[in-house]
C-alpha cells in the first residue's frame, strides 16, 4: 500500500465518456502497463435524520441504540477507535458517506466532509439499516466508479467511469505509488508519471497531501479523495454532458 | 458396701421348696446412688432378665430390694422370692412388699402377686440366686446381741476375717424368733429435695418396731471385691485419685460375684476366726501416705533450717566461672550459640526426616504395584474407564489433529508372572496393549536423488529414526511402548496428509503416490521421494533395518521441519475451531478479523488466506536444501580448482527454511587489503539465487548450477583486472584505460573479457592487461622507442625527441614470470619497469 492520487479526467472534446476512457487505457497500454483485473469504488449518502433532540442527547440516544442493537457487531465496529464513532455521532446536520473500495474488500468506510473517517467491517452496512432512525439514505444518491486496474512497475493505475444511476458522469484516474508511504516524499514522482499519460490534465496535489506533512498515508486518505471527487462530479450534475451525446 | 435388708413375713412352705443350693450366685443390682440423694426413675429391672444375665435362667431368687414403683405406682420395700422363668417351668412370683399404709401410716405387708403379675424390681436389689436344689447349708444360731453391730454385720466381719482378701458372699433366710426389731420402711413418695446426709435420710424414712417372729432374707458379701483393686488405683505419684474411686464405686448395674458358695439358715456363731491384717486393702495407700509425710517433714526441716540461717546458708553457685566484665558479650555469644544449636537441631531433624522419606520413596519405587503404576500412567496419558476396561488415548486429537485413527490403547494388568521364579528387574505389573497397526517403529524417509550421478544422493533423510527405542533409565516399559506407538501414529498422519495433498495439488509434473511412497520432481531430473517406513518389532525386519542403515547424511533440518509443520497444522485447526471470536467476525485468524477495521488491501488479505499444504512446504524446503547444497558444491569445486584468485564463502548460520545467504569474497592471496573489489552476497531461495553485487546490482540466477559457475568465473576474471587497477593506485601508476567488458578480441564463451592499461609514473612504460574468463590473461608491455632495438627506423620520426615515445607492445610470457600469483607477478613487473628514483 502506497501513496495514492485521485483525480478527475475531463471528457475529451467531442467524445463520449466511454471513448475517453478507451483513449486513456490505450495510452497506458502503450506505456507498457499490464491489465490486472477491475476495481470498483462506491459511495452512498446518508442524511442525518431531523430530530427534535439536541445534539448531546441525540448522541447519547445513538450510543444506547448502538449497544442495544447487537453487542457482537458493535464490538467489531468499535475496534478502530471509539472516539471516532463518537465523532461521527456528534456531526449533526451533515451528510455522511458510506463507501466501499474493492481494493479493501473487507472494509467499509464512513466519512463526513472535513470530518472524521471511520474504517469498519463490512458489517457496518447492517448496522446502518438498524440506525435508520438517525441516518436516512438519500434517494438515488448512489454513485460509483468502475474500471480496470493497470500495473506499471511500482505504479498502480485505475481508470474508472463514474456513474450515478444509469448515466456516466465522468472519469476518475487513480494512481498509486507502492513503495512509498509518505505523500510529500513522492508527490513529484507521481506528478511526473501523471503527466506522462494525462498530459495537460494533470491535477494539482490533492488536498489530503497537504494536511499532514510527513505523515503516513493511509487508506482513509484515498477514500477522502474519492469522496471529494464524487462530490465534485455531483455538483457538475447540473452542467449537462449533453454535448457528448 | 453390701448391705442387707430385713424382711418380715411368715414364709410359706412353697417358697423354700427344694432348697437354696446349686450354682449359687449373688447379684447386686443397682445401688443406693440411684435412690439417694435423688431418685433415678430410669433404673428399673426385670428379674427374669437378671437371671439370664447371671447365666442362671430358671434360678430361684431370694433377696431384698426396692419395690417396683413403675408397676405399683408407689415406692416400697421389696422381698423377692421368685422362681424365674426357664424352658421347663413357668415363672412363679412369691415376693412380698412392705409399704406405708396411706390410711393410718402403719406398716403394711402385701403379697406382690396379688397386686401385679410381672417380675420387676427397681433401683436396687441384693439377690441370692440358686437352682433351688436341696443341699448343704450353714446354720447360724444367735442368742443375744452383745455389741453395737447388728447380726448381719457380725456375720460379714466374721467371714471377712476368715477369708481375708477373698470376697465371700452369703445369702438365705433367718428367723427372729423372740424380741423386737426396729426397722425402716421407705415412704410411698420419693423425696423431692436431695437427701445429702444420713440425718435427712433418717427423717425421710419411716421407722417401725416389729415383733417376732420375723423372717429375714439377708444377702451380703464379706468384702467388696472391687475394694482392693480400687485402693491400688489410687495413684500417689499424680495427685488426687479419690474421685476416681468414688466413680468406680457406683459402676455396674448388675454385678455378679461368683463363688458365693453357701447359704446360711439360722443361729449361732461357729466359724474359726483368723485375723489377717496384712491383707488389709488400704495397706499400700497407707504406706504411700506415710512416705509422703516423711518427705514433707524432711522438706519442712530443710526449709526451716535455711530460713533461720543459723546453721546453714545457701549461696548461688556460679557454674560458669567467667569474669563479670565479659558478661554481656559472652552472654550474647552463649545465647547465639544456643539458638544456633537449636536451629541446627531442627535442621538436622528435618534432614533426617527427609532422608527417611527419600529412602522410603526409593523403596516404594522398587516395589511397583499396579495402582501406583496406573497413577504414573495417568500423569502422562489420557485415560478413561469403559466398562471394566481402562482405555487410553494416544492420538494427537486434543492437540488439533484431524487424523481419523482412534488411537486408543488398553491398560491391562500384567499377571503372567511365575511367583516361584525370581521377579525380573524390568517387571512391571502394568502393561499396555496398543492397536496392532501402531506396533513397531516407524519413520518417514525423505530422499533427494538426482538421476545423473554427478552429485549423487544428496542424502537419505530419516525422520524420527532412532537407533532402536532404548528405554531411558527409570522410565517404565509402557512409556517407551506408548511413545513408539504415538510416533507411529504421527508418522502415519504425516504421510496420510502428504499423500492426500499429493493427489489434490496440480503441478506441472504430477506427484506420484505409490504404496507408501510419494515421488515428486521439484527440478528436472531431480527426484524427491517421501516414504513411510514402518517396521514391526520382528527380528527379521530389525536385521533388515540395521543392514540398510548405511552411513546416511542426516538432514535433521527436514526431519525437524516436517515435525514442526504438522504441529503447526494441528495448531491451526485447533485455533480456527476452538478459539472464541466475535459472532460477526469471519472464522480464522485474529488478523483476519482485524482486516476489515484496519483496511487491509487485497495483497495483505491474500497473504493471510494463503494456506500452503504440508507437501508444498516440504517440497519447497527440499528445493531450497537442494539448491543450497548445490551452490555450496559449486563454490567449493571452483575454490579447489582455481587457486588464483581465491574464493572465500561465508555461510550464515541462521537461515530461514526457504532462504539462506552466503557471502562470497574473491581475493588474491597476500593482497586482501588492497584488492577488495568483488564481494558478492548470494541469497539462495527456493527456485533461484539472487546475487547482490557490492555496488548494488542484483542478478538473478536460476537453479542451474552452470549459471552460478559461469557467473563466478567471469567475476574472478574481472577481479584480476580490478586488482591491477588497485595495485596501480598503490604503486603510483596511471590508469590509462579500463574496461570491464571489452568488445574487441576473441569472443569469450562465458561473459566478457576485461582489460586495463596502466602507465608507469614516468610515463615511459605501459602495461596492458586483458583477462578473460576462458582465454585467461594476456599481458603486454610497451617500451619507450629508444629501448626497442629491433624497431625499424621510421622516416617520419626522425627527431631524437620522438625516441621517448612508447613503442609497440610486447607480450610478456606470463607463465614464466616469477611470483606465486597474478597480482604478485604484476607487482614485480611494475616495480621492474618503474626505476628507482633515488
Amino acid at each position: 500500500m502506497g501513496v495514492t492520487c485521485v483525480s478527475q479526467m475531463p471528457v475529451a472534446e467531442g467524445k463520449s465518456v466511454q471513448q475517453t476512457v478507451e483513449l486513456l487505457t490505450r495510452k497506458l497500454e502503450m506505456l507498457g502497463a499490464e491489465k490486472q483485473g477491475t476495481f470498483c469504488v462506491d459511495c452512498e449518502t446518508y442524511h442525518t435524520a431531523a430530530s427534535t433532540l439536541g445534539s448531546q442527547g441525540w448522541s447519547a440516544m445513538v450510543r444506547s441504540q448502538l449497544t442495544a442493537t447487537s453487542t457482537s457487531q458493535v464490538q467489531v465496529i468499535l475496534l478502530p477507535q471509539p472516539s471516532q464513532v463518537a465523532g461521527i455521532i456528534g456531526q449533526t446536520g451533515k451528510l455522511m458517506y458510506v463507501m466501499h473500495n474493492s481494493e479493501y474488500p473487507l472494509s467499509c468506510f464512513a466519512l463526513f466532509e472535513n470530518g472524521p473517517c471511520l474504517i469498519a467491517d463490512t458489517n457496518f452496512d447492517v448496522l446502518m439499516v438498524k440506525l435508520k432512525g438517525f441516518f436516512q439514505s438519500a434517494k438515488a444518491s448512489k454513485i460509483e466508479t468502475r474500471g480496470t486496474r493497470y500495473q506499471y512497475c511500482d505504479f498502480l493505475v485505475k481508470v474508472g467511469t463514474v456513474t450515478m444511476g444509469p448515466s456516466a458522469r465522468g472519469i476518475s484516474v487513480e494512481v498509486e505509488y507502492g513503495p512509498c508511504v509518505v505523500a510529500s516524499d513522492c508527490w513529484s514522482l507521481l506528478l511526473e508519471f501523471l503527466q506522462s499519460f494525462l498530459g495537460s490534465h494533470t491535477p494539482g496535489a490533492p488536498a489530503v497531501f497537504g494536511n499532514r506533512h510527513d505523515a503516513v498515508y493511509g487508506p482513509a486518505d484515498t477514500m477522502v479523495q474519492y469522496m471529494e471527487l464524487f462530490n465534485k462530479i455531483r455538483k457538475q450534475q447540473q452542467v449537462p454532458v449533453a454535448g457528448i451525446r | 458396701m453390701a448391705c442387707a435388708e430385713f424382711s418380715f413375713h411368715v414364709p410359706s412352705l412353697e417358697e423354700l421348696a427344694g432348697g437354696i443350693c446349686g450354682k449359687t450366685r449373688i447379684a447386686e443390682v443397682g445401688g443406693v446412688p440411684y435412690l439417694l440423694p435423688l431418685v433415678n426413675q430410669k433404673k428399673v429391672y426385670d428379674l427374669n432378665k437378671i437371671a439370664k444375665e447371671i447365666k442362671l435362667p430358671g434360678a430361684f431368687i431370694l433377696g431384698a430390694g426396692a419395690g417396683p414403683f413403675q408397676t405399683l405406682g408407689f415406692n416400697s420395700e421389696f422381698m423377692p422370692v421368685i422362681q424365674t422363668e426357664s424352658e421347663h417351668k413357668p415363672p412363679v412370683n412369691g415376693s412380698y412388699f412392705a409399704h406405708v399404709n396411706p390410711a393410718d401410716g402403719g406398716c403394711l405387708l402385701e403379697k406382690y402377686s396379688e397386686k401385679c403379675h410381672d417380675f420387676q424390681c427397681a433401683l436396687l436389689a441384693n439377690l441370692f440366686a440358686s437352682e433351688g436344689q436341696p443341699g448343704k447349708v450353714i446354720e447360724v444360731k444367735a442368742k443375744r446381741r452383745t455389741g453395737p453391730l447388728n447380726f448381719v454385720t457380725c456375720m460379714r466381719e466374721t467371714l471377712e476375717k476368715h477369708y481375708g482378701n477373698k470376697p465371700i458372699g452369703m445369702g438365705g433366710t433367718f428367723i427372729i424368733q423372740k424380741g423386737k426389731v426396729k426397722s425402716h420402711i421407705m415412704p410411698a413418695e420419693f423425696s423431692s429435695c436431695p437427701l445429702n446426709s444420713d440425718e435427712e435420710v433418717n427423717k425421710w424414712l419411716h421407722f417401725y418396731e416389729m415383733k417376732a417372729p420375723l423372717v429375714c432374707l439377708p444377702v451380703f458379701v464379706s468384702r467388696d471385691p472391687n475394694l482392693a483393686r480400687l485402693a491400688q488405683r489410687i495413684d500417689f505419684s499424680q495427685g488426687s485419685g479419690s474421685e476416681e474411686e468414688e466413680a468406680a464405686g457406683t459402676e455396674g448395674d448388675a454385678q455378679e460375684w461368683p463363688g458365693a458358695g453357701s447359704s446360711a439358715d439360722q443361729d449361732d456363731e461357729e466359724g474359726v476366726v483368723k485375723f489377717q491384717p496384712s491383707l488389709w486393702p488400704w495397706d499400700s495407700v497407707r504406706n504411700n501416705l506415710r512416705s509422703a509425710l516423711t518427705e514433707m517433714c524432711v522438706l519442712y526441716d530443710v526449709l526451716s533450717i535455711v530460713r533461720d540461717k543459723k546453721f546453714m546458708t545457701l549461696d548461688p553457685v556460679s557454674q560458669d566461672a567467667l569474669p563479670p566484665k565479659q558478661n554481656p558479650q559472652t552472654l550474647q555469644l552463649i545465647s547465639k550459640k544456643k539458638s544456633l544449636a537449636g536451629a541446627a537441631q531442627i535442621l538436622l531433624k528435618g534432614a533426617e526426616r527427609l532422608t527417611k522419606s527419600v529412602t522410603e520413596n526409593q523403596e516404594n519405587k522398587l516395589q511397583r504395584d499396579f495402582n501406583s503404576e496406573l497413577l504414573r500412567l495417568r500423569q502422562h496419558w489420557k485415560l478413561r474407564k469403559v466398562g471394566d476396561k481402562i482405555l487410553g488415548d494416544l492420538s494427537y486429537r486434543s492437540a488439533g489433529s484431524l487424523f481419523p485413527h482412534h488411537g486408543t490403547f488398553e491398560v491391562i494388568k500384567n499377571t503372567d508372572l511365575d511367583l516361584d521364579k525370581k521377579i525380573p528387574e524390568d517387571y512391571c505389573p502394568l502393561d499396555v496393549q496398543i492397536p496392532s497397526d501402531l506396533e513397531g517403529s516407524a519413520y518417514i524417509k525423505v530422499s533427494i536423488q538426482k538421476q545423473a550421478p554427478d552429485i549423487g544422493d544428496l542424502g537419505t533423510v530419516n525422520l524420527f529414526k532412532r537407533p532402536l527405542p532404548k528405554s531411558k533409565p527409570g522410565s517404565p516399559h509402557w512409556q517407551t511402548k506408548l511413545e513408539a506407538a504415538q510416533n507411529v501414529l504421527l508418522c502415519k498422519e504425516i504421510f496420510a496428509q502428504l499423500s492426500r495433498e499429493a493427489v489434490q495439488i496440480k503441478s506441472q509434473v504430477p506427484h506420484i503416490v505409490v504404496k507408501n511412497q510419494i515421488i515428486s520432481q521439484p527440478f528436472p531430473s531431480l527426484q524427491l521421494s517421501i516414504s513411510l517406513c514402518h517396521s514391526s518389532n520382528d527380528k527379521k525386519s530389525q536385521k533388515f533395518a540395521t543392514e540398510k542403515q548405511c552411513p546416511e547424511d542426516h538432514l535433521y533440518v527436514l526431519e525437524h521441519n516436517l515435525h514442526l509443520l504438522i504441529r503447526e497444522f494441528h495448531k491451526q485447526t485447533l485455533s480456527s475451531i476452538m478459539m472464541p471470536h466475535p459472532a460477526s467476525a469471519p472464522f480464522g485468524h485474529k488478523r483476519m478479523r482485524l482486516s476489515g477495521p484496519q483496511a487491509f488491501d487485497k495483497n495483505e488479505i491474500n497473504s493471510l488466506q494463503s494456506s500452503e499444504g504440508l507437501l508444498e512446504k516440504i517440497i519447497k524446503q527440499a528445493k531450497h536444501i537442494f539448491l543450497r547444497s548445490r551452490a555450496a558444491a559449486t563454490i567449493d569445486s571452483l575454490a579447489s580448482r582455481i587457486e588464483d584468485p581465491q574464493i572465500q564463502a561465508h555461510w550464515s548460520n541462521i537461515n530461514d527454511v526457504y532462504e539462506s545467504s552466503v557471502k562470497v569474497l574473491i581475493t588474491s592471496q597476500g593482497y586482501e587489503q588492497i584488492c577488495k573489489s568483488i564481494q558478492l552476497q548470494l541469497n539462495i531461495g527456493v527456485e533461484q539465487i539472487r546475487v547482490v553485487h557490492r555496488d548494488g546490482r542484483v542478478i538473478t540466477l536460476s537453479y542451474q548450477e552452470q549459471e552460478l559457475q559461469d557467473f563466478l568465473l567471469s567475476q574472478m576474471s574481472q577481479h584480476q583486472v580490478h586488482a591491477v587497477q588497485q595495485l596501480a593506485k598503490v604503486m603510483g601508476w596511471q590508469v590509462l584505460s579500463f574496461s570491464n567488458h571489452v568488445g574487441l578480441g576473441p569472443i569469450e564463451s562465458i561473459g566478457n573479457a576485461s582489460a586495463i592499461t596502466v602507465a608507469s609514473p614516468s610515463g615511459d612504460y605501459a602495461i596492458s592487461v586483458r583477462n578473460g574468463p576462458e582465454s585467461g590473461s594476456k599481458i603486454m608491455v610497451q617500451f619507450p622507442r629508444n629501448q626497442c632495438k629491433d624497431l625499424p627506423k621510421s622516416d617520419v620520426l626522425q627527431d631524437n625527441k620522438w625516441s621517448h615515445l612508447r613503442g609497440p607492445f610486447k607480450e610478456v610470457q606470463w607463465n614464466k614470470m616469477e611470483g606465486r600469483n597474478f597480482v604478485y607477478k604484476m607487482e614485480l613487473l611494475m616495480s621492474a619497469l618503474s626505476p628507482c628514483l633515488l
